[in-house]
């Protein structure tokens, strides 16, 4: 990777991170924002790592879950002993998950995973029957969104 | 200055570490709600940089279909729980 795609990807890593702990941590300046931040910056790391249309299927997927985010409002909560407990747990988990990242040689792992393996399911699902699984995804998604909107009609 | 798959992973854990501790800090479903787009962000963003990096050989497109996969699962799963939580919510205010 070059130095431009490099010096992109560690602006939108920036703006992705700074998105998401607005997302965690409201705060009414940015909490309008904060999602849309994450949004633009994730698709900008697709989009640096080579994966342009996953980029704009990420934003336009995550724009709408910004919009529904700032449909609900924030939710401003005490924190409590249990919720500290997790934060504490979560960091642990990102100290080692950082250790692994560093540490590991992701080259010798070359595991195919076989029958259940991305690459076999990617080919079944995207290859040979890829309008079954559009036309299967398209009613699934027009059923989820007739099941919000019933859900939403009977609770009012 | 480069960048490798240790430093897309670095992004995406922070990412995925951020939505989990948003699933456990918040006590309402609505705010707990926004951790799952991090959760799942991190992830495609795990796959897409192991489909750049280290599987470029064998196959460079699996790891962008599941990424796509992941942002679709996104949308869905909060557009469905927004549907089911929203008068809860509007209720509150």
């Amino acid at each position: 990777m070059d130095a431009v795609h490099s010096l992109f990807f560690y602006l939108f890593a920036a703006m992705a991170v700074a998105g998401a702990a607005g997302i965690a941590f409201p705060h009414r300046r940015w909490v309008r924002w904060a999602p849309f931040a994450f949004a633009a910056g994730l698709a900008g790391l697709y989009a640096a790592l080579s994966a342009g249309f996953a980029a704009v299927v990420a934003l336009a997927c995550y724009a709408c879950v910004a919009l529904v985010l700032n449909r609900l409002g924030p939710a401003a909560e005490r924190p409590t002993l249990a919720g500290q407990l997790h934060g504490i747990l979560m960091a642990a988990v990102f100290a080692a998950l950082v250790y692994v990242a560093f540490r590991a040689d992701f080259e010798k792992g070359a595991y195919p995973g076989g029958s259940v393996g991305t690459a076999a399911v990617g080919r079944l699902l995207f290859g040979r029957d890829a309008v079954a699984t559009d036309a299967l995804g398209a009613v699934v998604l027009c059923s989820l969104i007739g099941a919000a909107g019933a859900w939403g009609l009977r609770r009012r | 200055m480069t960048v490798t798959v240790a430093h897309v992973f670095v992004v995406a854990a922070a990412l995925a570490g951020g939505g989990g501790f948003l699933l456990g800090y918040r006590r309402s479903a609505a705010a707990a709600l926004t951790g799952v787009p991090l959760l799942l962000g991190g992830a495609g963003l795990a796959m897409v940089g192991v489909s750049r990096f280290a599987a470029a050989r064998s196959d460079a497109l699996s790891g962008q279909e599941f990424a796509v996969a992941a942002a679709v699962v996104a949308a869905a799963f909060v557009s469905l729980a927004a549907g089911y939580l929203a008068p809860e919510s509007e209720n509150r205010r």
